[in-house]
């Protein structure tokens, strides 16, 4: 029962860091913005009238969804640690599609990171 | 002159263009952590329920009244905003993974102001993100 709700967290990952990805790449079309009432009054149409943006969205959603249906069927201690790969998913995606620039200093970071979180999640157990 | 294509992704991240993302960071890890902790304290009046459309058709409208969901929300909607200040300025290989704070944050926030308990187990796991966040933090290779 469980081993088969593992593999939800497969689209569950894909279409969260997806999401991320599109994010960043509606970001990327609209640029920079300061933080002042004017500027964001300015920029806030702008983001919601993005496709990108209401992709990455969609992504989340999906995500969401996909999650909520291993959490049902799986424990958070076992489900979470695994949803930490999430963090190696959007680098490499970053680095595949945005040709981001990623050093060996970067993914042994994330790697730290994930091992954090691994223990963070296995500490609910 | 040409004008830059705004669909590419910036080849080059200026210094000052990715200090500002990371003091945007700060606003958007404490805006939708704080959301997140506003969520547990509406959730604590409300209670739990079962995942039966039943009984979630009746907790709703409790949920849609609690003015702390309320908040929680408009905390996860600032996050959304300055999040989007960030990854407008930062590449998102570096941003994302320091995102990975929200963990030290929540922790930090449910021990002060929740009372949540605190085990060793999992200080060491914040502890170990905090080590991966710095190092991710530095990673941006200057040219």
């Amino acid at each position: 029962m469980i081993d088969n709700a593992l593999w939800l967290l497969i689209p569950a990952i894909l279409f969260s860091t997806t999401g991320e990805l599109f994010f960043k790449m509606g970001m990327n079309r609209i640029g920079g913005f300061e933080f002042s009432g004017r500027a964001l009054g300015a920029v806030l149409p702008r983001v919601l009238r993005n496709l990108f943006i209401w992709l990455g969205f969609v992504g989340f959603g999906l995500g969401a969804l996909f999650w909520l249906a291993v959490l049902s069927r799986v424990p958070l201690s076992i489900a979470y640690p695994i949803l930490a790969l999430s963090y190696f998913v959007v680098v490499i995606e970053a680095r595949l599609f945005l040709r981001e620039r990623v050093t060996w200093r970067r993914m042994l970071g994330v790697t730290i990171i994930v091992i954090g979180v691994v223990i963070v999640g296995l500490s609910e157990a | 002159m040409s004008i830059p294509d705004p669909s590419r992704p910036p080849t080059f991240y200026s210094s000052r263009a990715i200090f500002q993302a990371l003091l945007l960071l700060i606003p958007a890890i404490l805006s939708s952590t704080t959301g997140q902790l506003f969520l547990k304290m509406g959730m604590s009046q409300v209670g739990d329920f079962a995942f039966t459309p039943d009984a979630i058709f009746s907790v709703l409208p409790q949920i849609a009244f609690n003015p702390l969901i309320w908040i929680g929300f408009a905390g996860f909607i600032g996050g959304t905003i300055f999040w989007l200040g960030v990854i407008s300025r930062a590449p998102l290989s570096l941003a994302y993974p320091i995102l990975a704070m929200s963990y030290f944050v929540v922790v930090l926030e449910a021990w002060l102001f929740l009372n949540e308990p605190l085990s060793w187990q999992l200080l060491l796991g914040v502890a170990v993100i905090f080590v991966g966040v710095v190092i991710v933090g530095l990673s941006e290779e200057r040219k």
